[in-house]
């Protein structure tokens, strides 16, 4: 089996191992990394349970599916995982969790959770792009299903997580451009 | 040498099996790093006294190892770090016979190191246990049972050769051989059920002149693996002679009802789909057979993991592993999702084969085309209904209604499923007679489970699609005809059992009937359709009312205070998702003046302290047995019982405050007494208010000043119980502190002042001992014949448009109603509510796998072909619900997790149908369907 060398950084910590070459990049995390938290749904695509935060090279964010693509498209890129949102103490402890994971708690937003890592990250994408492009208060609803649309959700009806998404950019000044 | 100790502080011994003992591990997310689970954040507590969050949110929302899916070697202690994989291979056809592999089909360098088949497992003596039925693995020569029959497993010592094999295998049309063409197989039904009823003169509350509880059940004969049904009537005779005199008489009353123009018949043949769970996480194992401490240890996704326990240890016991496995270990973690699908599923057994035959721990995990390929499945309905209404007073009169039930190829619950299915059918209504047949069959479909709705998704809408018909047909509103046919407390079911709850169904249609979207509903139409005249607007109302319940509960819980007055909390509930570890903990504020500060879900050990024991089936035992074996007082009819969503609210919550209130009783009460130093209180005078206990003009009393109070003084200051329930609870008299005093629970066992320092931190059974009890008072064993009698209900009012060239339905709005008793956490009820909406939704419109070949035991389904209801489709944003107050302060907490999927959908086929001008009886009603039916010419 051939294999390639892939390096990135996940979750601030750098790593770097040849793996064959058709891994892909959920398998990556779970099996080479032992990064659980990113989940297996329907590994194809289609769900989006799997998706992680990609930082582009102006900074932006992308949420990508990490079931159908391969280690090699995140080769050399920052990746955050859902490991890595809340801000941890070095032995791992919980120190702060995001806004959106807070609002998602609050909201009781799910209940199996299997799906809820696929959220958070596509969320914080969702809140990366308002700021750099705020959406009229009454497109709000829209813009929020456009973007959160795809991700499977079997328990709670995704009702509560769109209400916890919309209520986090409402509170969140600049994402949001009142209409006249 | 063995290296395995069974150390209590890592592994918890259950019983013996076959001689094998089985251990129970602490539960997996325990391991996990970051905040603990199941303990209490500082700042749990929301406005308004509520939960702020879930107890298990934070590991979830930052994506803690919690889920058996999660675990692999490495994380678990004292497993080597060496991960090997397993593979099932599977059969994607089943009319010829299955006669070997081709190998040099697997690429080389991706070798397996163990071939695992039919002839491996004959040599070793391994059988499935008897549940799941024969042939785990299909021998060669023999011909497919089932699409999707397994009849290989492969194992690989590393992650590359296995993905590289599988990717290889998988879809492979030519690493399976077949041989010659085989004739279709033929086999008897699994199981079939008749309930006939026929009212006495006394009316709904009256005496029956025949029904299933006065009179038994009686069974068919299998001709051509047909049900053939006794035909001898005699209105004297035998319970089936007499059950086909009434049907007889039954029949001949429609006849000459409705040839005379009196009654009206609704006539219709109604099916339903076959439908996926589609939970989230695809069903996976992780096992390890440790040679040198003679363990198996087994890492579950499964709902039901101490029937696993059992059945494992048998299937161990009976193969020729039986001397090198001494111990049976079993973790589990949270489920993520399983609305039943991993409820008895036959796939832990494949981990464990994969186990046994491993050189290191073994990973079984489903992707999601094998879990299509391989799962449990919603048994698919057929059935032939007739609903006779009376012309002049809208009342029904009869109802009969024959059902198949396709079960797949391995029976599992399909006998249950099939009778819950036809003694549901009722729904909320009141029939004077009934003649409703149900047959469990055995086909080459992928087998189906205890999918959420349990037969009452298919059957109680069919009955909804009914009623709207009989409504259009005669000319009636429909919720009027429901407000006429609706039951009354106290009346009789289908099955001639009176349900054991207050019915408020005429307040839920009362309801919906003056909401803007039902009362202006000709208006909304006739304006939507101006506005967008490429659509259709229609709307559609439907109620039900689930069963919850199987006629065998048997919860235990255990509460206890440390001296500061911390409660911990133990239930033997699972939590698969719906929240039972924080609704359960808060149930204890009521009673000790604060929720649990801990709550460990899915106890096993601590239980050992009641000593119970079970002998016969709980369903078909006699009444002589159950009365002799009463006389044990540590006898119970069930031990412990499996999880699904829909029993916790009532069951678990009945033994978690019956716990709660011993522990009053006798620990706080006592205590506050002492404090108080007033012999005589009224207990009903008492009353927590802020955190501290109120009397009278007495000074308040907190809950850390009365622990140490009864840890000082010896008094309880824990409660274990175990109560049983056959659609009513047993009672039990104790003689307690020289007090005689009856409780609704058939199993007890006190701890008294302080810990004996057994170590840890949960709830252990070396700090109790048993109170036997004086005497019990267990539900009659003909209560089995009632099949069900608590019901929770749930009515949709939904507005659709309807694409008039492409078929597809927008939900414009939607109202749902909701009763559920005392509901305990309400966002927790809320999330089920939205979350059985969509799950109706995606019945309704689009979930569908077709049968044989084309289906899902083919292994090419996905969800790239399977559609689920997305955020898009279930109005995200315009979902309205009513959750009815409770009557009074003692209504029951009920289970809601199956009845909310309900009603939404025959909701959608009526609002389809004042749309389009369509009646479905079938579901889906996707777009596909809709366009073609729309638009035939195109």
């Amino acid at each position: 089996m051939a294999t390639i060398p892939v390096s990135m950084t996940v979750n601030g910590e750098p790593v770097a191992m040849d793996v064959p070459e058709y891994t892909s990049m959920l398998d990556f995390l779970q099996e080479y990394l032992n990064l659980t938290g990113t989940k297996l749904g329907c590994g194809i695509g289609v769900c989006h349970a799997c998706v992680v935060v990609l930082e582009r090279e102006d900074g932006s964010l992308e949420s990508v599916r990490t079931c159908i693509n391969g280690v090699g498209r995140f080769n050399g890129k920052k990746i955050l995982t859902v490991e890595g949102q809340a801000k941890r103490s070095a032995d791992g402890g919980i120190e702060a969790l995001s806004p959106i994971q807070r609002a998602f708690l609050r909201h009781f937003s799910f209940q199996c959770g299997w799906c809820t890592p696929g959220f958070v990250n596509a969320t914080t994408v969702l809140l990366d792009r308002l700021k750099r492009e705020p959406v009229p208060a009454d497109k709000l609803e829209d813009t929020i299903t456009e973007a959160l649309h795809h991700h499977i959700c079997r328990c709670t009806g995704y009702v509560r997580y769109f209400r916890a998404i919309k209520e986090v950019i409402e509170s969140t000044p600049g994402l949001v451009k009142q209409v006249e | 040498m063995e290296t395995f100790r069974p150390d209590r502080r890592h592994f918890i011994k259950l019983c013996t099996v076959a001689g094998i003992s089985i251990f129970a591990a602490p539960t997996l997310w325990q391991l996990s790093r970051g905040q603990p689970v199941g303990k209490q954040q500082p700042d749990w507590r929301g406005p308004g006294g509520g939960p702020a969050f879930r107890t298990d949110g934070i590991a979830k929302v930052t994506g803690n190892k919690i889920f058996g899916r999660d675990f692999r070697a490495v994380d678990m202690p004292g497993w080597p770090d060496r991960q090997h994989y397993a593979f099932v291979v599977r059969c994607n056809r089943v009319e010829r016979r299955f006669s070997g592999f081709d190998w040099a089909q697997i690429p080389t360098g991706a070798e397996p190191y163990a071939r695992v088949t039919a002839q491996t497992l004959q040599q070793q003596g391994i059988k499935l246990p008897e549940f799941y039925g024969d042939l785990m693995l299909l021998p060669e020569g023999e011909s497919p049972r089932y699409y999707g029959h397994a009849v290989a497993m492969l194992l690989f010592d590393n992650f590359e050769k296995y993905a590289t094999a599988k990717q290889a295998l998988q879809f492979s049309k030519e690493f399976i051989r077949y041989g010659e063409q085989t004739p279709p197989l033929e086999r008897d039904p699994y199981a079939s059920w008749r309930i006939i009823r026929v009212e006495g003169p006394g009316g709904p509350t009256g005496e029956d002149l025949y029904s299933p509880l006065d009179d038994g059940l009686f069974f068919p004969q299998y001709r051509d693996h047909k049900a053939v049904w006794p035909r001898h009537a005699d209105q004297a005779g035998s319970v089936s002679e007499r059950g086909i005199y009434y049907a007889g008489q039954i029949r001949e009353q429609i006849e000459q009802e409705s040839t005379a123009g009196n009654w009206h018949l609704v006539e219709g043949e109604y099916r339903t789909q076959i439908v996926e769970p589609m939970m989230m996480e695809p069903e996976a194992t992780n096992g390890w057979l440790d040679a040198d401490g003679k363990t198996l240890h087994m890492v579950l996704t499964s709902q039901s993991p101490q029937d696993f326990q059992e059945m494992a240890a048998q299937l161990v016991a009976r193969s020729s592993f039986a001397g090198k496995i001494k111990n049976l270990v079993v973790h589990s973690g949270f489920v993520g999702g399983g609305f039943g699908g991993k409820d008895h599923s036959i796939f832990p057994y494949y981990g464990l084969v994969a186990a046994l035959f491993g050189e290191a721990p073994v990973r079984l995990a489903n992707n999601r085309f094998e879990q299509f390929q391989a799962g449990l499945k919603r048994h698919p309905f057929h059935m032939r209904n007739t609903l006779a209404v009376d012309k002049n007073t809208g009342k029904f009169q009869t109802l009969l209604s024959e059902m198949q039930v396709d079960g797949g190829g391995r029976q599992n619950f399909s006998p249950s499923v099939a009778m819950v299915g036809a003694s549901a059918i009722q729904s909320i209504y009141y029939f004077p007679r009934n003649d409703i047949s149900a047959v469990a069959n055995y086909s080459v479909n992928v087998d189906s489970g205890s999918m959420r709705g349990y037969g009452t998704m298919q059957t109680m809408n069919a009955m909804e699609m009914m009623v709207n018909r009989a409504a259009q047909e005669l000319g009636v509103d429909p919720i009027e005809l429901r407000l006429r046919n609706a039951t009354e407390t106290g009346w009789r079911n289908t099955q001639g059992a009176v349900p054991q709850v207050k019915v408020r169904y005429r307040e839920i249609l009362e309801r919906a009937r003056a909401h803007p979207i039902w009362a202006e509903r000709a208006k909304r139409k006739q304006a939507y359709e101006e506005k967008e005249p490429g659509y259709f607007f229609g709307t559609g109302f439907a109620i039900a009312t689930k069963d919850y319940g199987t006629g065998g509960a048997a919860p235990s819980a255990a509460v206890q205070f440390d001296e500061n007055g911390e409660l911990s909390l133990a239930i033997g509930f699972m939590e698969m998702g719906t929240g039972t570890q924080t609704s359960q903990a808060f149930l204890l504020e009521k009673t000790l003046g604060a929720p649990a500060s801990e709550c460990h879900v899915a106890e096993i050990e601590a239980w050992n302290a009641l000593q119970q024991f079970q002998t016969e089936s709980p369903y078909t035992m006699s009444q002589a047995h159950q009365d002799k074996m009463s006389a044990d007082p540590l006898w119970t009819p069930v031990v412990a019982m499996a999880s699904s969503a829909s029993m916790s609210s009532y069951f678990q919550s009945h033994a978690t405050e019956q716990a709660a209130e011993i522990l009053f009783h006798h620990g706080l009460l006592p205590a506050a007494r002492r404090l108080w130093q007033a012999e005589e209180i009224d207990p009903a005078q008492l009353q927590w208010r802020n955190g501290g206990l109120h009397y009278q003009q007495l000074p308040s009393l907190s809950l850390q000043q009365l622990a140490r109070e009864a840890h000082r003084g010896g008094l309880v200051t824990g409660a274990m119980v175990h109560a049983f329930n056959r659609w009513k609870w047993a009672e039990a008299d104790f003689e307690l502190d020289g007090e005689n005093r009856t409780w609704v629970i058939d199993g007890l066992a006190l701890r008294r002042g302080p810990r004996s320092g057994s170590g840890g931190t949960g709830i252990s059974s070396a700090d109790y001992q048993v109170i036997k009890r004086r005497a019990v008072r267990y539900p009659k064993t003909s209560l089995n014949n009632a099949m069900v009698t608590y019901y929770a209900p749930t009515a949709a009012l939904v507005e659709v448009a309807v694409n008039k060239g492409t078929g597809e339905v927008k939900i414009i709005g939607l109202q749902n109603y909701m009763e559920c008793g005392r509901l305990i956490v309400r966002q927790l009820v809320e999330g089920q509510i939205e979350g059985g909406v969509a799950m109706g939704v995606g019945h309704a419109l689009y979930e569908v796998l077709p049968p044989l070949a084309e289906g899902a035991g083919n292994g090419t389904w996905n969800l790239n072909r399977y559609q689920v209801a997305l955020a898009r489709d279930v109005a995200v944003w315009n979902q309205r619900h009513e959750i009815l107050e409770p009557g009074s302060e003692t209504d029951p907490h009920k289970g809601i997790a199956e009845v909310v999927a309900i009603p939404i959908v025959a909701a959608l086929s009526e609002a389809i149908c004042q749309a389009t001008g369509i009646r479905f009886n079938d579901t889906p009603i996707t777009p596909e369907i809709l366009r073609r039916a729309l638009n035939p010419e195109v």
